[in-house]
C-alpha cells in the first residue's frame, strides 16, 4: 500500500493546493484592493496575496488531503499480507517531515517579505494615486509647475502609461509657454564623496596653483578639520586667505568687487561661522546673479548639503503633506532617570526627497514633576543620526528655498527649542532612538508585526520595553512563527488517523462525494484555527506570566506531548 | 427499533453526556479564564482575583452553546444515533440538551451579581505603570501607581488637531477610572476600560462575537417571557440536532462528519446574520418588535423541522461506520 499510497496522498494534496491557489488567484484579483492598484503593480500584487492567503491556509489544506487520501483512496488488500498501520504509513512520516520543512521556509521565510510587499504595493499605488489627483487639481488651478512635477512623481511609478505621460506633455507645453523667456535653473549636480585629510589636501594645494584661492582654503580647512596634526594644511589654509584678502583689494571692477564681497561673505558664513543658512540664502542670491560662477554654484551645493542636515525645505514637505504613509507612531522616547520624552507622529511619508513626517508632537516632563517641554510641529524631516548612534533625528525647521523670511518652526506649548537635546547649535533637531523600519512598528496594537522577519522581532522585542510597549505582541509572533510547522506536522499525523478511521473502507467510492472535495479545507481550517488558538491562549497566559522563555519551553514540550499523542493514534489504527 | 437500545443503554447514554457536557464546559471555561489572565499579566497589571472569579460565569455563559455543540457532535460522531433508528436515544440526547440549555442559563444569569457586567475589571488598574495602553481612540501612559494613586499620567487624542497630549501630574486611579486634575482640565473618566495585550485572530474574534449575540438574544428572551426563551432554547437545539443529521448523509463517514460539523458552525453564522442583517432590514419594513426580534430563531426552527423532515423521509436506516450502537 505504502508507495500507492505515497502517489495517493501527493495527488490529493497537489490538486487541493493547485485548486486553492487558483481560488486566491482569483480571489484577489476580484478584491478591491486589487481593483484600486495602478496597473504595473496590479499583477504582482494579486500573486503575492494570493501566495499569502495560500500559505496562511496550508495546514488545513494538507490536513483536509491528507485525511481524505486516508479515507477514500488508501486501502488494505483483501487477503494481502496483514501489516500494523504505523509500518504502512512509515514512509509517509517521512514525507510529512519533508512537507513540514517546506512549510517552516514558506512560513517563516516567505511569508512576511510577501506581506511587506503587499503593504509596499498598496502605499506605492496610494501615493501615485494621490500625486495624480494632486497633479490634476494642480493643473486646473493653473499651477503647471506643480503639475508636471506630481505627474513626474506619479510616472515614476507607473512609466508605461501613455494617458498620464500625454497628459503631462501638455501640462508640460502650457508650462514652456507660460515661461517663455525665463532662464533654466542651473544644476547642482551630485554632492561631494567624503574624502581623507590628505585627498583634501591635494585638492587644496591644486587649486592653490591654479589660484583658485577660496578652494583652495575651502579644502585646505577641511583637511585640517580632519586631522587636527596637519599644520601644513592649516599653513596653505593661512595663505590661501591672505591671497583671499590680497585679491578683494586687487579687483578693479567695482561689480567684481561687490560679487566677491558677496561671496566672502558667504564663504566665512560657510566655513567659519558655520551659520549654513545664512550662506545658503547668500549663495542662492548669487546663483541667480551669477549661474556660471564655480565658486558660487560649488558652495551653493555645500551650504545646500549642510541646511538638509538641519531644516527641510518647506516645498518638499509640503508634498507629503495628505499623502499615503504610516499614521499614529506612539513611543517613549527618552527614559533617563526621572526625565522622559514622548513622541507622537501623525504620518510618515517616503518621497523622493526623503522621509517627512506630518504631524509632530513632543512632551517632555520629570516623573510626577511638571511639563519641560510641549511642542507641535506640522511637518518635519526624518534624517540618519548625526552622530554615531543607532536612531533618527527629525528636523523641525522649515526652509523656504529663496525667501529667508519664511520659515517653520514648531510651536511651544511649553519650553523652548534648547530643551531639545540633538545639538547644542542647531535649533529644532529631535534625535530618536529608533530608525525608519522600527518607527513603523511602534503604533499601539503593533499591527505591523506580522510583516517583521523573526531576527527584527527577536530584536525589537529585546528592546521595545524602553518605548513603553510590552512586546507581548512581538514575542506572541515569535511563538506563533514557531507553533505553525508543528502544527503542520502534526496535524498532518491526527488527519492520518482521523482520515484512516473515518474511510469509506472496501465498498465502492462515493462519487457524489467528490463534489464537496474543495470544501474540506473549509471545516479544517475552522478546527485548525481552534487547535490554534487554544494553545495560543495558554501560550499567552505563559508568556504574560512567566515571560518569553518560559513560553518557548511550554510551547516545545505542548508539540513533543502532541506528536507523541498524534503517533500513539496512528500506531493504534488498525488494518484488519 | 427499540430493541437496540435497552434503558441501560439510554441511561448509559445521558451519562457520557453529561459526563461529556462538564468537561467540555470544564475545557473552556479555563481556557477562557487563561485568556483573561494573558491578557492581564501581558498588559504588565496586576488580576484582581475576585474579578476574574466573577468572570467565570459570564465565560460559561457565553460558551454554552458552543459547549453543547461540541458535546453532541462528540457523543454522536460514532454511536449510530438518529431518529430513523433509535428514536428513543435520540429524543433523549435532544431532551438532555433542551434541559441543559434551559436550566444552566437562568442558573448562571443568577450566579452574576445585579449591574455587572462583562467589561467589569479583572485587573487592579487598566493602567500600567511606563506602558501604552489604548481604549476607544485613546492612548494613555502614566508613570507610576501606588495605592490608587497615579504620578503622570499623559493622555493621548490622536483625532485632535492641535494639542493631542494632556498631561496630569498626580491623580487618582480605580480600574478604569481615572479622576486627575491638571491645569484648566479634569478628566474623570479617562482610563481604558478593557485591557486587551493581544489582538485576536479574525476566526476567534468572529466565533466569540457570535457565541456574544447568541447569549445577548437567549438573555433578552429570557427577561421577556419564559414562553420565547423557551421557544428560543427549542430552537438552538433544534438547529444543533439537524446539523447533527448529516452524520448519516452518505456512505463516506468522513464527509458527513465535515458536513455536520461545517453546519453546527453555520448555525451561529446564520444567527448572526438574520440578526444582524435580516432583522434590521426587515425592522424597517414591519414596526412590530415581537416579529423581528424572534425572527432567527423562527428560521432556526423552520430549517430544522425541515431537515428532520427530509431526514426521515428519504435517509434510509443505516447502521454508523463503527457498527454497533452504544
Amino acid at each position: 500500500m505504502s508507495k500507492v499510497g505515497l502517489r495517493q496522498v501527493l495527488r490529493v494534496l497537489v490538486v487541493l493546493a493547485l485548486l486553492y491557489f487558483g481560488f486566491f488567484m482569483v480571489h484577489s484579483y476580484l478584491s478591491p484592493a486589487a481593483a484600486r492598484l495602478i496597473a504595473p503593480l496590479r499583477w504582482q500584487y494579486i500573486w503575492t496575496r494570493a501566495l499569502v492567503l495560500w500559505v496562511e491556509t496550508l495546514i488545513p489544506i494538507s490536513a483536509s488531503a491528507v485525511m481524505i487520501a486516508y479515507s477514500l483512496f488508501i486501502r488494505v488488500e483483501p487477503g494481502g499480507r496483514e501489516e500494523p498501520f504505523h509500518a504502512l504509513v512509515s514512509p509517509h512520516l517521512v514525507m510529512f517531515t519533508v512537507l513540514a520543512l517546506i512549510f517552516t521556509v514558506l512560513y517563516i521565510g516567505v511569508l512576511p517579505s510577501a506581506r511587506r510587499a503587499l503593504e509596499r504595493s498598496e502605499f506605492s499605488s496610494a501615493q501615485a494615486d494621490f500625486y495624480l489627483e494632486r497633479a490634476r487639481s494642480a493643473r486646473q488651478d493653473r499651477n503647471y509647475n506643480d503639475a508636471v512635477a506630481d505627474f513626474d512623481r506619479y510616472l515614476v511609478r507607473d512609466p508605461h502609461n501613455q494617458e498620464i505621460t500625454d497628459e503631462r506633455e501638455e501640462v508640460h507645453t502650457l508650462l514652456l509657454d507660460s515661461e517663455a523667456g525665463e532662464g533654466v535653473a542651473p544644476e547642482t549636480g551630485d554632492l561631494p564623496q567624503p574624502l581623507k585629510a590628505g585627498e583634501y589636501f591635494a585638492r587644496a594645494e591644486a587649486f592653490y596653483s591654479q589660484e583658485d584661492y577660496f578652494s583652495a582654503h575651502y579644502y585646505a580647512v577641511l583637511a585640517s578639520r580632519l586631522d587636527n596634526s596637519r599644520q601644513d594644511a592649516r599653513r596653505l589654509a593661512a595663505r590661501a586667505w591672505e591671497k583671499v584678502t590680497g585679491l578683494e583689494r586687487s579687483q578693479a571692477d567695482e561689480a567684481a568687487r561687490a560679487l566677491f564681497r558677496t561671496k566672502k561673505e558667504g564663504y566665512e558664513a560657510l566655513v567659519r561661522a558655520q551659520d549654513f543658512l545664512k550662506a545658503y540664502y547668500i549663495f542662492n542670491d548669487l546663483a541667480n546673479t551669477y549661474p556660471d560662477d564655480p565658486d558660487v554654484a560649488r558652495y551653493l551645493e555645500e551650504s545646500g548639503r549642510q541646511v538638509a542636515e538641519i531644516s527641510y525645505f518647506l516645498d518638499e514637505a509640503e508634498q507629503a503633506e495628505g499623502a499615503p504613509g504610516i499614521g499614529e507612531i506612539l513611543f517613549v522616547n527618552v527614559k533617563q532617570d526621572t526625565r522622559r520624552e514622548i513622541v507622537y507622529i501623525d504620518n510618515l511619508v517616503e518621497t523622493e526627497q526623503g522621509v517627512f513626517v506630518t504631524g509632530v508632537e513632543v512632551i517632555q516632563f520629570e516623573a510626577g514633576g511638571g511639563i519641560e517641554l510641549h511642542l507641535a510641529a506640522a511637518h518635519g524631516k526624518l534624517l540618519p543620526r548625526l552622530d554615531e548612534q543607532q536612531g533618527s533625528t527629525i528636523v523641525l525647521t522649515g526652509l523656504d528655498r529663496y525667501d529667508p523670511e519664511r520659515r517653520e518652526r514648531p510651536m511651544y506649548f511649553e519650553g523652548d527649542p534648547r530643551r531639545l537635546a540633538a545639538s547644542e547649535r542647531f535649533e529644532n533637531l529631535l534625535p530618536v532612538n529608533l530608525s525608519r523600519e522600527d518607527l513603523a512598528v511602534m503604533r499601539l496594537g503593533m499591527p505591523a508585526a506580522d510583516r517583521l522577519g523573526l531576527s527584527d522581532l527577536w530584536q525589537l522585542r529585546r528592546r521595545c520595553g524602553q518605548f513603553g510597549y510590552p512586546g507581548a505582541e512581538l514575542a506572541c509572533e515569535i511563538l506563533d512563527r514557531i507553533l505553525h510547522p508543528f502544527s503542520f506536522l502534526i496535524l498532518c499525523l491526527f488527519s492520518v488517523s482521523l482520515g484512516w478511521s473515518f474511510r469509506v473502507g472496501n465498498s465502492r467510492s462515493p462519487r457524489l462525494g467528490f463534489i464537496f472535495l474543495p470544501f474540506f479545507p473549509l471545516g479544517a481550517a475552522v478546527l485548525t484555527a481552534l487547535y490554534l488558538a487554544a494553545q495560543k491562549t495558554i501560550l499567552e497566559f505563559i508568556l504574560g506570566i512567566l515571560g518569553f522563555g518560559s513560553a518557548l519551553a511550554v510551547l516545545l514540550v505542548v508539540q513533543g506531548l502532541l506528536l507523541f499523542v498524534a503517533l500513539t493514534l496512528l500506531a493504534g489504527q488498525r488494518t484488519d | 427499533m427499540l430493541e437496540s437500545f435497552a434503558v441501560k443503554d439510554l441511561l448509559r447514554m445521558l451519562l457520557v453526556f453529561v459526563a461529556l457536557f462538564v468537561l467540555v464546559n470544564i475545557l473552556f471555561t479555563v481556557l477562557g479564564l487563561l485568556g483573561v489572565l494573558g491578557d492581564v499579566y501581558a498588559a504588565k497589571t496586576e488580576p484582581l482575583l475576585s474579578g476574574v472569579i466573577a468572570r467565570i460565569p459570564h465565560i460559561l455563559l457565553e460558551r454554552l452553546p458552543l459547549a453543547l455543540c461540541a458535546t453532541l457532535l462528540l457523543l454522536l460522531a460514532r454511536s449510530g444515533v438518529h431518529p430513523g433508528r433509535s428514536l428513543p436515544a435520540f429524543v433523549l440526547v435532544g431532551a438532555a440538551s433542551f434541559f441543559t440549555l434551559v436550566f444552566a442559563f437562568p442558573l448562571l444569569e443568577a450566579t452574576i451579581p445585579a449591574g455587572m457586567e462583562t467589561s467589569d475589571r479583572v485587573y487592579t488598574s487598566a493602567l500600567a505603570p511606563g506602558y501604552w495602553h489604548s481604549d476607544n481612540g485613546r492612548a494613555y501612559y502614566v508613570e507610576s501607581i501606588e495605592d490608587g494613586r497615579f504620578s503622570s499620567l499623559l493622555v493621548v487624542t490622536p483625532d485632535e488637531k492641535q494639542a493631542r497630549f494632556r498631561y496630569f501630574a498626580a491623580g487618582e486611579a480605580e480600574g478604569p477610572l481615572v479622576t486627575a486634575s491638571g491645569p484648566g482640565s479634569t478628566d474623570r473618566s479617562g482610563g481604558p476600560s478593557e485591557l486587551s495585550a493581544f489582538t485576536p485572530e479574525r476566526f476567534t474574534a468572529q466565533l466569540e462575537h457570535d457565541l456574544r449575540l447568541l447569549r445577548q438574544e437567549l438573555s433578552r428572551a429570557y427577561l421577556i417571557s419564559r414562553p420565547r426563551y423557551l421557544l428560543a432554547c427549542f430552537a438552538v437545539v433544534s438547529a444543533f440536532m439537524a446539523a447533527v443529521f448529516l452524520m448519516r448523509l452518505s456512505r463516506w463517514p468522513l464527509l458527513n462528519l465535515f458536513l455536520s460539523f461545517l453546519a453546527l458552525r453555520g448555525v451561529f453564522y446564520q444567527f448572526r446574520l438574520l440578526r444582524e442583517v435580516v432583522s434590521e432590514e426587515l425592522a424597517t419594513l414591519i414596526s412590530r418588535e415581537s416579529v423581528t426580534a424572534n425572527l432567527p430563531f423562527l428560521v432556526l426552527l423552520v430549517f430544522s423541522g425541515l431537515l428532520l423532515l427530509l431526514h426521515l423521509l428519504f435517509l434510509p436506516a443505516r447502521r454508523g461506520p463503527g457498527g454497533a450502537a452504544i
